[in-house]
Order: structure tokens, then C-alpha cells, then sequence
């Protein structure tokens, strides 16, 4: 039973996604950006071939969304440039996921990477990695096994489960 | 909606014991036992699964997770749904279930489930150990008291549920389940291991440690299964006509198993067998869980039997008890020890003495007792010095001290240590 993910609708969910993004186009008009139904079939095919090339999986909306809108009014990024570099961008996002060893979250490192993006990069992707990488190592390290994973808590000094409503 | 067409029924033994979810939609599939329509929904609805439990395992903070966690997670979700419809009886009725009912309410039903077994094997494990009587075995004692309390310390219900966290849980049984996961192999481990218990404690724990000790010298570091042995033994003592009050089988008695079972040949010996297995439990009054738990072995029991007969080594399953390390006799009778205090101020003084000879007055003017010269001899006497403290020593001293040095090497529960400098100098000065 090697493949887990063999059952899944994986075609459905990949045919999908493309309807998402069009429906940022109605706020990124706004600042003069408005994607191509070609141009977002190339992001989302992009979006799979990143996720693969970084060993990583999503399920649902994914971050391509959120990049959009968070990057749309970049003083760097305009109606010729902006698709290529949202494609770079995605990528990078998956990289520095694992880089970061899932210790951000998803909003945390996008909205780190417009900040590095429009700051130091001045609209960079390829410095964009090493400034990326220099702030992590400095900053502190969120913990995210906090999560409590089982509403079935056992009590070592007791030595019984005490039961919680948690998920 | 296409014709359902139902083909072949499928049969439990078709199924995989550790995936069964899996291999059941798989063989349902291929059967043709779903339409496309309730294929779909199954699909979605794992679908819709796997990105809750992500959302679910990451707060909500991440919609992407590493390929290696996804598939945990999903394994997790297939074990969760699998040990749900282990519970349903009927085969029908599963194919029902998955096609008719909500996969996320499937697996909220199987999660408490799996709570269920959780509970219940938590429960059974403090049984085991509130009735556990430790004969030495360090896999037994490890198991129980660190390998366990770890897995309910770590069981992750939720998102790992086919996972087997925690300490060491090493001790062998004499039923394999390799085949099970998770909190399904916990539940069957110590349902198995409460009826090994519950046989072994018809004996008493000393009947039990001679016979391990018999069995082998190293027992208690070994893996063994010590309900395969005290069953052995226990058969062992009914054919040669022995009561159960021990556990002794001596050459003797051997021979007259030998000559029992010698010209029976294949199906006669099983039967014998059989019959003395009755016999056994009649005398022990197990329960029925107990007793078909002794039955299991049977088999495995006879084939051992008829190929120890066969190679003339019934001395393997029928052991004899081996005699013990001699612990120190009680006719030396030692002097006084010292005070702590002033102990303390002698070994000060000792390892201020510049010469050899100056060590040895003050050794031979205050210290009467064997204990305390092992602590001088530990703090304050060394290399090259050594023989000259053996040689102000009896013989019976000597031989005493090295007796209490084997003993300790004897019974220590972790692996043999290396032993201190005045003792190897000890046990060689003994041997010249």
C-alpha cells in the first residue's frame, strides 16, 4: 500500500484550482495587474511542479491566492513582470517551508517575504533567497508542537486519561 | 445511476490485516461492488478528510505539509476507518456503510474506537502490573513499566493512530502479531500477555526463576518467552508423572518421557499431547479465555516436541534446573566495621601516606572487617600495591571477597561490567 494518495480525486482537485485565482483578478485590477486565463493555468501548473520539486503536498485553495494579494502592490511588480515573478515566488514560498522546518506559518513567511521583497531585494527573487535565509536563522523559533494532538490526555502522575473536548 | 453489480463476495481472510481499509476498497472496487457515483463520493470524501485533518494538524496555519507527513496522515485516516469497520461483522454491511454513509462520520466513530481500545488496554495494562512478580527478566519488566507507560504517554490518536510510540516493547510473546498496528496491536499484545500471566502464576515465582536460570544463564538479560518454558515444563511433569506443586524435571524424568513417547510415532504423539494438555488444564482450572490460549501452543508445542525426540535433545523443551551461583557462606564471620566517621578519617589518612609500608600498619592495626577493606581498597590502594594488601590476607578472606565478586557479576541485571582494578588483581592473585 505504498501510494496513499492514489485513492484521492488528485485530477479534480488540480482542475479546480484555476477558479480561484481568476476570482483575485477583481481586487488586483485595481492595481493595474489582471492575470490571462492562459497566464493562470501556468501558475497553477507551476503550483504542482513546485510543491513536487520541493517535496511538499496541498490540499485545498493553496497559497497562490494569498501571494497574489499580498504581492499585487509591489512598487516592483507590474502587468509584464507579475506573473513570472508570483511563479518564482511560489517556488521560493515552498522552499523556504522546509527551510524553516514548518516553524512559520504560511502567512508569517509570505507576508516576511513582500517585506524582503520591497525593502532589501528592491524586487529581487534572486536576492530574495539569501535575505530570506539570513532572517530565519535570527529570528526566534516559533513552537509548533504545541498543539494539542489528542483530546484523550494521559495523566502520568495519575496514571489515567483525563478526557478534553479539544479538536 | 449504473446497476450496481455485485460480484463475487469478498471473504475476511482476503483482507489485509494492517490496511484493511485499503485493501477492502481495492477489492470492492474491483468487484464492482461500488457505481462510479459512490466511488466518487468515497474519493471526495477522503478528500475533504485529508485537508481537515492537514488544517486540523497544522492550526490552520499551513495549507501545504510535506509529502511524508501527508502520507502519515492519510495512513493514519485508513487505520482509523479500517479498525471502525473491523468491528462490523457482516461484510455487506461494511460495503453499506462506505457507500451509504458519511466518510467524515466514519471516521469520528472510529476515533472513538480506537479511544475504546485505548482505555481498555490501558486498564489491562495496570492489571498486568499490579499483578506482575518479578522473576529478573529485563525485556519483561522494560516492556511493562517503561515500553507501555510510554505508548499512553505518546499515542497520538488523532493524527497517527497507526503509530506504536513510546518506550521499548521488546518482550516476545508466543503469538506473533507483527501483522497489527497501532493501538490494535497494544489491545492484542496484552490480552495475550494477561493469559501468559495469568498460566505462569499457577507457579510460584521461584519454580519459575529456577527454571528460567535452567534454561539459560543469562536469562534475565535474554528475550525469551517465559510462558513457552513454564509450559514445557509444566507438560513435562504430567507425563512423567510429577505433580505441579514444582516445576523440577530431572534426567530421570526426562528418560521416562523419552521412553513414553519414543515409539508413538507422528499422529500418536500428538494425540498423547493432547490428551496430557487436557489433563494440565483440568489440574490448573484456567478459564475458557485461559485455556484457549494454552490451546493455541498446541501445535506449535508438538511439532517442538517431535523434533527434539527425533534430534535425542528433549533436554530443550523438558529443562532441568541448574544449579545456583553459590552465594557467600555464612561461616567467615567478619569483624566489626568501622564508624562512618572515622572510616572516613582512615581513608583520609591512608592516601596521605607517602609509603606503601606506612598504608599497610595502619590497615593491619584498624581495619577487622571485609567491607571495609573493599572500600579502603577501592579509594586508597592501587596498582602495584594491591598484592601486598592480598598478601596480609587469609585465605578464607581471599576466597570469600572473590565469591562476593563473582556473586555480584552474577546477578547484575544490566550487562556484565568491567570489573574495578583491585578486583581483576583479586581474582588473579586467587588463582596463582
Amino acid at each position: 500500500m505504498k501510494n496513499e494518495f492514489s485513492i484521492l480525486p488528485l485530477d479534480t482537485m488540480k482542475s479546480e484550482y484555476p477558479m480561484e485565482i481568476r476570482a483575485c483578478n477583481k481586487f488586483t485590477s485595481k492595481f493595474g495587474i489582471v492575470l490571462s486565463d492562459t497566464e493562470i493555468d501556468l501558475l497553477a501548473k507551476a503550483r504542482w511542479t513546485a510543491l513536487e520539486q520541493n517535496g511538499r503536498i496541498e490540499f485545498g485553495g493553496g497559497i497562490l491566492q494569498k501571494l497574489i494579494f499580498e504581492f499585487c502592490d509591489s512598487p516592483f511588480l507590474h502587468q509584464d513582470n507579475f506573473t513570472s515573478t508570483i511563479e518564482e515566488l511560489q517556488s521560493i514560498f515552498y522552499y523556504f517551508k522546509n527551510e524553516c522546518l514548518e516553524k512559520f506559518s504560511d502567512d508569517e513567511l509570505i507576508e516576511s517575504m513582500k517585506i524582503s521583497f520591497d525593502k532589501e531585494c528592491q524586487g529581487s527573487t534572486d536576492f530574495l533567497i539569501g535575505v530570506m535565509l539570513k532572517k530565519m536563522s535570527h529570528s526566534s523559533i516559533l513552537n509548533y508542537n504545541d498543539r494539542e494532538s489528542s483530546d484523550l490526555h494521559y495523566n502520568e502522575q495519575e496514571g489515567e486519561f483525563d478526557e478534553e473536548d479539544k479538536l | 445511476m449504473t446497476q450496481v453489480m455485485k460480484k463475487e463476495h469478498i471473504q475476511e481472510h482476503e483482507l489485509n490485516e494492517e490496511h484493511y481499509f485499503q485493501s477492502l476498497l481495492i477489492k470492492a472496487t474491483q468487484r464492482g461492488m461500488f457505481t462510479s457515483e459512490q466511488l466518487a463520493k468515497i474519493q471526495m470524501g477522503l478528500y475533504e478528510l485529508i485537508k481537515n485533518q492537514v488544517f486540523k494538524f497544522t492550526s490552520g496555519e499551513s495549507t501545504s505539509v510535506k509529502i511524508e507527513t501527508a502520507h502519515s496522515l492519510m495512513q493514519s485516516i485508513y487505520f482509523s476507518i479500517g479498525a471502525y469497520l473491523k468491528t462490523v461483522k457482516d461484510m455487506d454491511k461494511k460495503i453499506h456503510i462506505l457507500t451509504q454513509e458519511n466518510i467524515q462520520d466514519i471516521f469520528l466513530k472510529s476515533k472513538d474506537i480506537l479511544k475504546k481500545y485505548l482505555l481498555e488496554s490501558h486498564a489491562k495494562l495496570k492489571l498486568i502490573q499490579s499483578e506482575y512478580i518479578d522473576i529478573g527478566n529485563m525485556a519483561l519488566h522494560e516492556t511493562l513499566f517503561d515500553g507501555f507507560p510510554g505508548f499512553f504517554l505518546e499515542y497520538d490518536v488523532n493524527f497517527k493512530a497507526h503509530e506504536i510510540p513510546g518506550g521499548i516493547i521488546d518482550y516476545i510473546l508466543s503469538v506473533d502479531f507483527s501483522h497489527l498496528v497501532g493501538v490494535e496491536y497494544v489491545q492484542a499484545y496484552l490480552n495475550c500477555l494477561i493469559q501468559e500471566n495469568h498460566f505462569c502464576r499457577c507457579f510460584s515465582a521461584k519454580e519459575i526463576e529456577k527454571l528460567l536460570r535452567g534454561y539459560s544463564k543469562t536469562y534475565k538479560e535474554d528475550l525469551i518467552n517465559v510462558y513457552e518454558i513454564v509450559l514445557g515444563n509444566a507438560i513435562g511433569r504430567i507425563i512423567s508423572e510429577n505433580d505441579l506443586s514444582s516445576l523440577s524435571i530431572t534426567n530421570s524424568d526426562r528418560n521416562i518421557i523419552k521412553r513414553k513417547l519414543v515409539n508413538m510415532g507422528i499422529s500418536g504423539i500428538d494425540k498423547y499431547l493432547f490428551t496430557i494438555y487436557e489433563q494440565l488444564l483440568f489440574e490448573l482450572k484456567l478459564s475458557k479465555q485461559e485455556t484457549d490460549y494454552v490451546y493455541s501452543a498446541l501445535n506449535t508445542f508438538c511439532k517442538r516436541t517431535r523434533t527434539c525426540l527425533e534430534n535425542d535433545s528433549l533436554e530443550a523443551v523438558f529443562i532441568s534446573f541448574r544449579e545456583e551461583v553459590n552465594k557467600p557462606q555464612a561461616y567467615y564471620f567478619d569483624g566489626n566495621q568501622m564508624d562512618n566517621d572515622k572510616l572516613r578519617e582512615l581513608i583520609e589518612e591512608l592516601n596521605q601516606c607517602r609509603y606503601l609500608s606506612d598504608k599497610i600498619l595502619l590497615i593491619t592495626s584498624n581495619v577487622k572487617s571485609l567491607n571495609d577493606l573493599t572500600e579502603i581498597l577501592s579509594e586508597c590502594i592501587y596498582e602495584g600495591e594491591y598484592e601486598h594488601v592480598f598478601h596480609m590476607m587469609t585465605k578464607e578472606e581471599i576466597s570469600l571477597l572473590k565469591e562476593r565478586i563473582l556473586y555480584e557479576k552474577e546477578s547484575e541485571v544490566m550487562p556484565l561490567i568491567e570489573y574495578d582494578g583491585w578486583k581483576a588483581a583479586l581474582i588473579c592473585y586467587s588463582e596463582k
